[in-house]
């Protein structure tokens, strides 16, 4: 409420309003100061407050621009400049106004008085004082001689002697006193013998001084005498007595001097109060023309404010644009000039933000589908890499990144070929792209097998090129696959041998044992030898050739796995454990793999571990001892954990010519082998959605790395 | 858009305590312009030489003797005949222990004191029973205006036995009588502040004769 009265268009009007009450009595003043008189202490108070009011107002509305002025505020610096020239605009005409009216008022003051004028009453006035001073002086000279004369003894004294002395001077009245103002006697011209006018205690002051008195009242309610008192020193007597003789005047005698006396008073008056009259009215004028000039400063801040809040509440909104607000709009306060640029101000904001919503739709648009896209790339079993022109890679799949065994993300940006650094097995497949790009094939579709230290991968990998001058890359890992087609067509061989060929061995085996036994007695020692060792060569050879087809047709009805988590260490363990005592191994055992578990079926991978420690030990054959080496660790790979065992011997190693398929059917450099060992191991480690790879090691011997996963 | 000015309610009780202070501040200014400077420059023109009150009668009575000198400025005025008023306070109260005093009876008596240029005397006037005396000399004047003898004050029977009174005096010059023109001088300038301090002594009912101070 007080706000509302410090500030606004009301407080505006109620200081107009007192400003011109002020005014309206000042120049009232001027023609009634009777009115000014009651008035006065009302119209300094009011003025102080207004006064004091306004010099906080303007205070604080300075600091308050002072402080914008500081912040860079927009606004601040046009609001300044406004309130400056409002002011000078203001000022200049006030003062030339107020110094014309303290000029004026000063000449109106002084015009009151003329010198002539002023000249004339001081003649009148000594004319008049002369005139009085020699009326009474003539009484009392007349009054002492008389006294002198008449009052001597106080024997003689009587009432005969003061009428005597009345109707000598001619006086009204005559009244002898003592010096206590007791009256002793008196004579009068009314014959009725009124009680005479007894003089008050102060008048008898001067005669107890030793002094006369004459005294003429000239007041209108004054009985117009002339009162002479005289002192009266009498023989005999201790104290004085005093003579009081009333002399009347004549009422136009008294009525002149009364006039003249009253005008001069007045104009005396008058001119002393004229100095004071004039300080009063200039510092009234003074005062006024404070109130002016604070309420032109005041005002000179309001209107430079509401002139200024367009351009802040625009600095306002441009920065509330800058900032992505565009639901603000500026209210339009004028229809003025102001009032059509916000306007315009608020239409183009209202069409940025539609822009601005509409960018943003197509923005959360273009992001739903990315996302759609990365979740569909996501879930294909194929890996996906987009390339720039310049063979940089902008986009990938997870999948790429499980197919190659490299976290193709943290390549976006960077070029393909960085993608060898961290994997140089990769190396064949990343220079075949690059070179497929550069020759600017459009379409292609290419296999090829990647070697890598946790076997051979088959890869296939098709390119197209985009229309922005990329390519799309899509690798797909058929190794198993091609796998899976070569274990069933394996599979369908050793079904096939099982069948084609067990039938006739057990009758080829029979007929030979029949043979033998009938004819061996019969037959002569030599030819006897020959039969024997004959049909010896025949059934041994077909009992090898049984056990060979009993081992196709367990590799081709390999039973349904048993899976459960176990613990690879102790599985191991144990099964190295059986080997311990063999004299012609010995274990080396380094595992780091403890409380590990994978998923599998206990008995096959025994098998495994069996079938890989045979195989050590018939390397060894020729040997007296060979020495295993087990090596077990956990590796981290992309986004899984893998159990990776080496067993590695310090035997001849692998022939290189069957290195890249040592782990096929029926690949064998031993000369009593199937060739299955190997194979049924890779199917069994497969089968648990593990790998195996075999290599000759650095230092000679054979390597064998398996690695199936962690649960 | 709204202009929002952010501030709480704190700081508008601020600002409003702040605004009544300034404004108290600035009446507080202008009170010690008006009332306290001419009061620390002024001289002791006006003093109360002696005052008693005795019990006449049933009545108690006052005589004082005051001492008034006017400034060069005062006596000036005066002689260009503005009228000047003295005022003389009478105060009897009634002291309490702990409590603001109780005031029994307040008299004001105002004198008016003229000079006639033409039969050169000057005249004093009792504004209240419209008594004029003239005199020969403002010294006869101011004789007589500072003295006071038996002037009566309060009837004994307004007066408990058992309780303790006081009485203090002043006199003054009557500056809101003076013309409108002057008054505002008057009011600033310690030359037109005549006013005695309040002299002050204790009155016992018992005693016919005063108690002095």
């Amino acid at each position: 409420m007080i706000k509302k009265l410090f500030s606004g268009p009301v407080a505006i009007i109620i200081l107009l309003l007192l400003l011109f009450f002020s005014l309206r009595i000042i120049s009232s003043a001027v023609m009634d100061v009777a009115q000014f008189q009651q008035l006065y202490y009302i119209l300094l108070a009011v003025n102080l407050v207004i006064l004091c009011m306004l010099i906080f107002l303007i205070s604080r509305k300075a600091w308050r621009l002072l402080h914008q002025l500081r912040r860079h505020v927009a606004g601040s610096k046009l609001t300044l400049r406004m309130v400056i020239i409002f002011v000078s605009l203001a000022i200049f005409p006030a003062l030339v106004v107020y110094s014309f009216s303290i000029h004026f008022i000063h000449r109106s003051i002084d015009s009151w008085f003329d010198v002539t004028v002023e000249s004339a009453l001081e003649d009148a006035m000594t004319l008049s004082r002369s005139a009085v001073d020699e009326k009474k002086k003539t009484l009392l000279r007349q009054m002492r001689r008389l006294s002198d004369d008449m009052l001597v003894d106080a024997e003689t004294i009587s009432v005969v002697s003061l009428n005597e002395i009345r109707e000598k001077s001619g006086v009204y009245e005559i009244a002898l006193m003592n010096s206590k103002g007791r009256v002793l006697g008196s004579s009068s011209i009314e014959k009725d013998g009124i009680v005479p006018d007894i003089p008050s205690s102060d008048l008898l002051l001067p005669l107890r001084q030793g002094r006369d008195h004459v005294v003429m009242d000239l007041s209108d309610d004054s009985n117009r005498m002339i009162r002479v008192l005289t002192r009266v020193s009498i023989k005999g007597e201790k104290d004085f007595l005093v003579l009081q003789a009333m002399a009347p005047i004549s009422e136009r005698l008294h009525r002149l001097a009364a006039t003249v006396q009253q005008a001069y008073s007045e104009y005396k008056g008058l001119v002393y109060l004229r100095k004071p009259l004039k300080t009063t009215f200039t510092l009234t004028l003074s005062l006024v023309l404070l109130l002016g000039i604070l309420s032109a400063v005041w005002a000179a801040f309001s209107s430079a404010k509401r002139i200024a809040a367009p351009i802040r509440d625009l600095s306002e909104g441009t920065k509330a644009v800058a900032e992505g607000e565009y639901h603000k709009p500026i209210p339009i306060l004028n229809n003025d000039d102001f009032g059509l640029l916000i306007e315009s101000f608020n239409k183009m904001v209202r069409r940025l933000s539609r822009t601005h919503k509409a960018l943003e739709e197509s923005h959360q648009q273009e992001k739903r589908q990315k996302d759609y896209l990365e979740v569909v790339l996501g879930s294909l079993s194929s890996g996906i890499i987009s390339l720039s022109e310049n063979q940089e890679i902008r986009t990938c799949n997870p999948e790429v990144s499980l197919i190659l065994g490299i976290n193709v993300n943290n390549y976006q940006a960077k070029p393909l070929l960085d993608l060898t650094s961290e994997k140089s097995e990769l190396e064949p497949l990343v220079n075949w792209i690059i070179s497929a790009i550069e020759n600017r094939v459009k379409h292609w579709n290419e296999e090829m097998t990647l070697s890598e230290s946790g076997g051979s991968k088959n890869l296939l990998c098709r390119g197209n090129a985009l229309a922005d001058g990329g390519y799309v890359i899509v690798i797909e890992n058929v190794t198993s696959l091609v796998q899976a087609q070569r274990d069933a067509a394996w599979g369908e061989v050793a079904r096939r041998l099982a069948h084609e060929i067990k039938n006739p061995l057990t009758p080829i085996q029979l007929s030979a044992e029949r043979l033998r036994h009938k004819y061996l007695r019969t037959m002569q020692d030599k030819d006897a030898e020959t039969l024997d060792r004959l049909t010896a060569t025949i059934i041994n050879q077909v009992d090898s050739m049984k056990e060979m087809v009993k081992a196709f047709s367990e590799y081709a009805k390999m039973p349904e796995l048993k899976m459960q988590s176990l613990e690879i260490e102790s599985l191991l363990t144990e099964v190295v454990d059986l080997y311990r005592s063999h004299d012609k191994l010995g274990i080396k055992q380094d595992l780091l793999i403890a409380g590990s578990l994978v998923e599998a079926d206990q008995g096959r991978l025994r098998q495994v571990f069996h079938n890989l420690i045979k195989n050590a030990i018939e390397a060894a054959a020729e040997r007296d001892k060979i020495c295993l080496k087990i090596k077990g660790r956990i590796r981290e790979e992309v986004n899984r954990s893998y159990c990776v065992l080496e067993l590695s011997d310090d035997g001849m190693g692998f022939p290189e010519e069957l290195l890249n398929n040592i782990f096929d059917p029926y690949v064998t450099n031993k000369p009593k082998g199937t060739g299955l060992g190997l194979a049924i191991v890779k199917k069994i480690i497969e089968e648990h959605g593990g790998s195996i790879a075999a290599e000759n090691d650095v230092d000679g011997g054979a390597k064998i790395t398996i690695r199936l996963p962690v649960v | 858009m709204t202009r929002k000015y952010k501030k709480n309610k704190c700081s508008k009780n601020c600002k409003l305590l702040i605004s009544i202070a300034v404004i108290f501040l600035f009446f507080l200014i202008f009170l010690f312009l008006f009332n306290f400077l001419p009061r620390i420059t002024a001289q002791d023109e006006f003093h109360i030489k002696s005052a008693r009150s005795y019990v006449v009668g049933d009545g108690i009575v006052l005589d004082a003797d005051m001492i008034m000198n006017f400034s060069e400025e005062v006596a000036e005025a005066l002689e260009n005949g503005i009228p000047l008023t003295i005022m003389v306070e009478v105060q009897l109260f009634r002291e309490r222990f702990l409590w603001r005093n109780s005031i029994i009876k307040e008299s004001r008596q105002l004198f008016e004191l003229r000079y006639h240029p033409l039969t050169n005397i000057h005249e004093v006037k009792n504004m209240a029973s419209g008594d004029r005396y003239s005199f020969n000399s403002r010294q006869d004047a101011m004789a007589v205006l500072g003295t006071i003898r038996g002037a009566h004050l309060i009837d004994k029977k307004m007066l408990a036995q058992d309780k303790q009174y006081s009485i203090q005096m002043r006199t003054s010059l009557h500056i809101n009588s003076l013309p409108l023109t002057l008054r505002q001088i008057a009011s600033l300038s310690s030359s037109w502040y005549l006013k005695s301090p309040w002299y002050l002594w204790n009155i016992n009912i018992d005693n016919t004769l005063e108690k002095l101070p």
